[in-house]
């Protein structure tokens, strides 16, 4: 049976409408309710359910962060995680995909983790690319967009979303499966189990301890995109109310978008 | 960081994925790279085309097709049996192993979930920066791209090379025009002769096939609705028009517009749609001419999938729902009644009685 690593990343919760510093230099999440990336926590929820049926021995949830980020793992740690690991960066800002990648592949070796189930997305910088370079650098196969998946002794069946319908893939252990929307339905935290939680094991980790542990080189350019400005975006719309269908149908009619009568 | 990072090097495009029906229509895969290769072009490096299949005859035909485009200097043909069904790792390590012989540097696909699958993995194998989403390239060093559900947009510079670049094809559709236009035009004065250079790539590596497609279920959509990420109209089904009869008249008036159906996550949840409809910050972002929100609140997870249309329109009962203020128009009313009028206002065909 497995062990499964869940990584997670902390985002602003996905109710905030967040709004950009007054300089563009970044975005403002001061005072902002952080959370588990929602898909992080679809897959959490996902590696809890395959242990409670008897297929996987220990779900254990890592997060590569500044020291804020261990609230997000003592809340995993709440939802049932067995036991969780904090790799802490100096910087505030979240360390780029590659470098995540590269992070979370010595954390795979050094767990001897089985499957690794992740988020497909972030939904802060909205990139989806992790578990791809993560995949690629333990030369492990990947199923992106999981919907479903089932464990079985040597392998995991995912049905995946895709651009058009649905793919079935069958995956030889270990492997990387990213989860969509729909692989789960995350559970309530009791106030019982956010107590027990405060006494599951968290290791805290360095980067270079980490980097070093499986031999992983790091990216040579641990910034490799630079955020430059950000700004707000303003739909610019023309909200024009119309009384009714036959309005409308007029001004379609106006602009090319409704059929012309035929004769 | 400072240093100033040589941009010199080619760009590869990988050309779209052909899982999706309608990508295998000349026109539209012609249409589709176009809008790459607008992206590609503001680089100002030349610019190759990779195209993977499962078998040469495949391979060239679609080559041709591509041949002709503007501004190309070299299609690459990327031919093996194991590369028919777009799995990650077979995909990506051809890839691969094209981009390092040739030096590629930048590494363009589309945004769809394929590209995102293979060309994600691709940049792990090259240990390269990935950005999903390009919407506009500023300078060779910096491109745009929406954060945050679409709230934010955000100017990136690219400090490392090579770097893989998902673009939003939608919006660089306007420069695609020109590159089509422009490839027609030589085309009727004979003097196209050139084209670019079409080269298998031989001997192909060695791929992985670790993984096994089981199974593929097309969509739960009829074969005469045209393709979601690519249909003219698109009619949004929200929760308030997904159960019956607003459903059964969505459908209808869908179909007697020729227009595809799209679904809030809320909708796909409930199993009301299929998965491949939704649309927003995580399912398709699309840019139609038309569309028409129907009993959708407008939450910034779904806007963030439509801000590319033309026209958007909203018809929802609560005249404080989010949706108008994002919509060029507006109808407070239930969906019923507007389905209903909007389908009399429709020249009456005997195949369609209202039920
Ligand atoms: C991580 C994350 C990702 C998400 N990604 C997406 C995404 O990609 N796409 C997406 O769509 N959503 C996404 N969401 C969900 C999003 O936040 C909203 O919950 C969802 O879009 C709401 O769908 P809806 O408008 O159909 O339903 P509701 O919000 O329930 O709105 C229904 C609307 O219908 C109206 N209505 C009801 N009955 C009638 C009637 N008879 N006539 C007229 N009007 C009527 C109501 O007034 C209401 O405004 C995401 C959420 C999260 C947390």
């Amino acid at each position: 049976m497995v062990r499964i690593l869940v990584p997670l990343r902390q985002t602003v919760d996905a109710n905030v409408v967040v709004r950009a510093l007054p300089d563009g230099s970044g975005v403002d999440a001061q005072g902002a309710a952080l959370v588990i990336n929602p898909f992080d926590e679809i897959a959490l929820e996902a590696a809890l359910q395959q242990k409670e049926q008897g297929r996987a021995v220990e779900v254990v949830v890592a997060s590569i962060g500044p020291a804020e980020v261990e609230r997000a793992l003592r809340t995993a740690l709440a939802m049932g995680a067995d036991r969780a690991l904090l790799v802490r960066t100096q910087a505030q800002a979240l360390p780029a995909a590659p470098v995540a990648a590269a992070l979370l592949a010595a954390l795979a070796r050094r767990e001897d983790a089985g499957l690794v189930l992740m988020g497909k997305q972030a939904i802060d910088d909205d990139l989806g690319m992790t578990a791809q370079m993560l995949a690629a650098r333990l030369g492990w196969p990947q199923a992106m967009f999981a919907a479903s998946l089932q464990l079985e002794d040597d392998s995991a069946v995912v049905v995946c979303e895709h651009d058009v319908g649905t793919r079935t893939l069958r995956l030889p252990l270990p492997c990387v499966v990213a989860a969509d929307l729909r692989l789960a339905e995350p559970r309530f935290v009791s106030l019982a189990n956010v107590m027990k939680a405060r006494r599951k094991p968290l290791e805290v980790l360095d980067v270079a301890q980490v980097a070093e542990l499986a031999g992983e080189a790091l990216p040579a350019v641990a910034e490799p995109l630079r955020l430059l400005r950000v700004a707000e975006v303003r739909q610019r719309r023309q909200q024009q109310m119309l009384p009714d269908a036959d309005a409308l149908v007029r001004q379609l009619h106006q602009q090319g978008l409704w059929p012309q009568e035929e004769s | 960081m400072g240093v100033e990072m040589a941009q010199a090097g080619a760009t590869l495009l990988v050309a779209p994925a052909d899982l999706v029906a309608s990508v295998r229509e000349p026109a539209v895969l012609r249409r589709e790279v176009a809008q790459m290769l607008a992206a590609a072009h503001r680089f100002g490096q030349p610019v190759d085309i990779a195209l993977l299949a499962g078998d040469v005859a495949d391979a060239r035909d679609r080559a041709e097709v591509l041949a002709r485009l503007p501004g190309v200097r070299r299609i690459w043909l990327l031919v093996d049996a194991r590369l028919g069904q777009w799995l990650a790792e077979p995909c990506a390590a051809a890839l691969q192993a094209l981009v390092v012989a040739e030096g590629h540097v930048r590494i363009i696909g589309h945004d769809s979930m394929a590209h995102r699958d293979v060309l994600g993995r691709l940049a792990g194998l090259l240990q390269a920066p990935a950005l999903s989403d390009v919407v506009a390239v500023e300078a060779p060093e910096v491109v745009r791209r929406p954060m945050h559900a679409g709230a934010i947009v955000a100017d990136v510079r690219i400090e490392a090379l090579p770097v893989v670049l998902l673009v939003r094809g939608a919006a660089f559709a306007g420069a695609a025009a020109a590159l089509l236009a422009e490839a027609d035009d030589a085309g009727h004065e004979g003097h196209d002769a050139a084209g670019a250079e079409i080269v298998v790539l031989d001997p192909m590596p060695d791929l992985p096939v670790p993984v096994k497609l089981e199974d593929v279920m097309a969509s739960g959509r009829d074969d005469a609705m045209p393709d979601l990420a690519r249909a003219r109209i698109v009619l949004g089904m929200g929760r308030g028009a997904a159960t019956e009869p607003a459903r059964s008249l969505l459908m209808q008036l869908a179909r007697r517009l020729g227009a595809a159906v799209a679904a809030t996550r809320a909708v796909v949840d409930e199993g009301l749609a299929p998965g491949d409809w939704q649309v927003g910050q995580t399912g398709k972002r699309i840019a139609p001419q038309l569309y028409v929100a129907f009993g959708i609140s407008g939450a910034h997870q779904h806007v963030a999938g439509i801000a590319d249309a033309r026209v958007i329109v909203a018809v929802n009962r609560d005249a404080d729902a989010p949706i108008f203020k994002v919509a060029d128009f507006g109808i407070v009313a239930d969906v019923e009644t507007v389905l209903r009028d909007m389908l009399m206002q429709l020249p009456s065909r005997a195949e369609d009685k209202p039920e």
